[in-house]
């Protein structure tokens, strides 16, 4: 039987209630009043979300440093509700079928991509990296595993499980960062099978290993994993994000592959160079699309230059 | 996908067919998406403002508007989850069994703003203004389904 905290935790705001009430609302609410739904849910997430709001005006100080606070303010609305319409449109996408419209920068390399027999698609909390997985796992017919961040509710990680699961038709398989090191093992496999592997790169979790970058002349740490499997597989490493353009629209953006070396050297003298080009991907997104930026929790905070 | 804008309401389709543009239906148009919420907004907020402000003075009705703005989100939530259950004893009886959750949600809402609209209509000033804005383009938008329907009859 659940017990009164098990129950209560439902109600958390990472809780699962949320994303059934989601889904239960997208197939109920018609598309013309979902703008309005969704910008009056923001503005009840932009209180009840409190921690996850200070955050992103915490990371925001060091985004735009010349910014007042209340322009911060606004900004963290603005991301909230950007938040708001990508889980809305990715759960659209997987209850009522709806079409989305896109266009891609640097088709290609995603082409190249899309053919490449083993590859890490690095990516970061920004835009709808769900929906992106789908739909790219449907342009090119291949199987993506994706390794995310662990969800603090067990329920709430089940049900996005099954949700990503479901919008990629099967072919998005996700696994979690803090499933330990045989999932190591297996992505190294999946790569040597000639699968692709998407990494969130731009979040780390206690336990997991990570390495030193920079962003914003700020000391960031992003996990060193994605640089490690790809030198140990001899894979290329895509940076590739998925923008909000608009209503229903959105924009795949792909850099130019990074590289890790196999050198004489120490390992971390190897990955330094390609971490270095990570950060300054990430960086350029983030200074262009910040407010796509779903970084709920302190990257730059702990750190110092 | 091609960037020319199409609609999903009858009205603006038809309109676009008249200019020689696609009458395709779709729910990717920004400016109709929001237009029509917005509208629909409008009608149900007069018509709460209308039965629960009307008698008050100006300073009262300035300090419940947001409070009432509150009250008719409640009220919003309430008529989904009300709509729901009757979508699906409708189901049950076998109507509305080809409509998905949402098309079926849309007609139950279009019904209910209508009636509010017919009582708005009835009253004077800003509110009849509001009534019959919501009554004509309701009857314009069926009229353009009625013309298209017979419009691909004809064409088949």
């Amino acid at each position: 039987m659940e017990t009164p905290r098990a129950f209560l935790r439902r109600f958390a705001v990472k809780g699962v209630l949320w994303r059934h009430y989601l889904d239960w609302a997208v197939a109920n609410v018609p598309f013309f009043l979902q703008p309005s739904m969704i910008f009056v849910w923001t503005i009840f997430f932009f209180f009840f979300a409190a921690p996850q709001r200070r955050s992103i005006m915490r990371n925001l100080r060091f985004v735009s440093p010349k910014s007042s606070t209340l322009l911060n303010f606004l900004r963290a609305f603005q991301t909230l509700q950007n938040f708001a319409w990508t889980i809305a449109d990715a759960a659209n996408y997987k209850v009522n079928q709806t079409s989305f419209r896109y266009e891609i920068e640097g088709a290609e390399i995603l082409n190249q991509l899309g053919h490449a027999r083993g590859a890490i698609v690095l990516t970061a909390h920004m835009g709808n990296y769900d929906l992106g997985a789908a739909l790219f796992a449907q342009k090119f017919n291949r199987e993506i595993s994706m390794v995310r961040a662990p969800e603090p509710d067990v329920q709430s990680a089940q049900h996005l499980t099954e949700s990503v699961q479901r919008t990629g038709d099967g072919a998005v398989k996700i696994a979690y960062s803090s499933d330990g090191a045989l999932l190591s093992f297996d992505l190294l496999h999946a790569l040597r099978e000639g699968e692709i592997v998407s990494i969130q790169g731009d979040r780390i979790i206690p336990g997991v290993a990570t390495v030193e970058g920079q962003m914003f002349s700020r000391m960031v740490r992003v996990p060193v994993g994605p640089f490690t499997l790809a030198q140990v597989a001899q894979v290329a490493v895509y940076p590739l994000f998925i923008v909000r353009a608009g209503y229903r629209r959105y924009k795949i953006i792909v850099r130019e592959p990074i590289h890790v070396l196999r050198g004489a050297r120490a390992r971390e003298e190897d990955i330094t160079p390609a971490v270095k080009k990570w950060c300054g991907v990430l960086q350029k997104m983030i200074a262009q699309y910040g407010e796509q930026w779903f970084a709920f929790g302190d990257i730059f905070a702990a750190n110092e230059t | 996908m091609s960037d020319t804008p199409v609609f999903y309401f009858s009205l603006p389709r038809l309109l676009a067919k008249c200019c020689g543009r696609s009458a395709q239906r779709t729910q990717n148009n920004w400016l109709e998406a929001n237009a029509a919420g917005i509208f629909l907004h409008v009608v149900f907020y007069a018509f709460a403002f209308r039965i629960l402000l009307g008698g008050h003075t100006i300073l009262q009705q300035l300090l419940l508007l947001l409070p009432l703005a509150f009250l008719v989100w409640i009220f919003w939530l309430l008529l989904f989850y009300f709509d729901s259950l009757v979508i699906r004893g409708l189901r049950a009886i076998g109507f509305m069994r080809h409509l998905s959750d949402g098309r079926a949600q849309s007609i139950l809402i279009a019904l209910v703003a209508s009636a509010c609209a017919v009582a708005l209509a009835l009253d004077r000033d800003g509110y009849k203004v509001i009534g019959e804005a919501w009554l004509t383009l309701v009857t314009l938008n069926l009229l353009s389904a009625a013309i298209l329907s017979l419009n691909v009859s004809a064409t088949e």
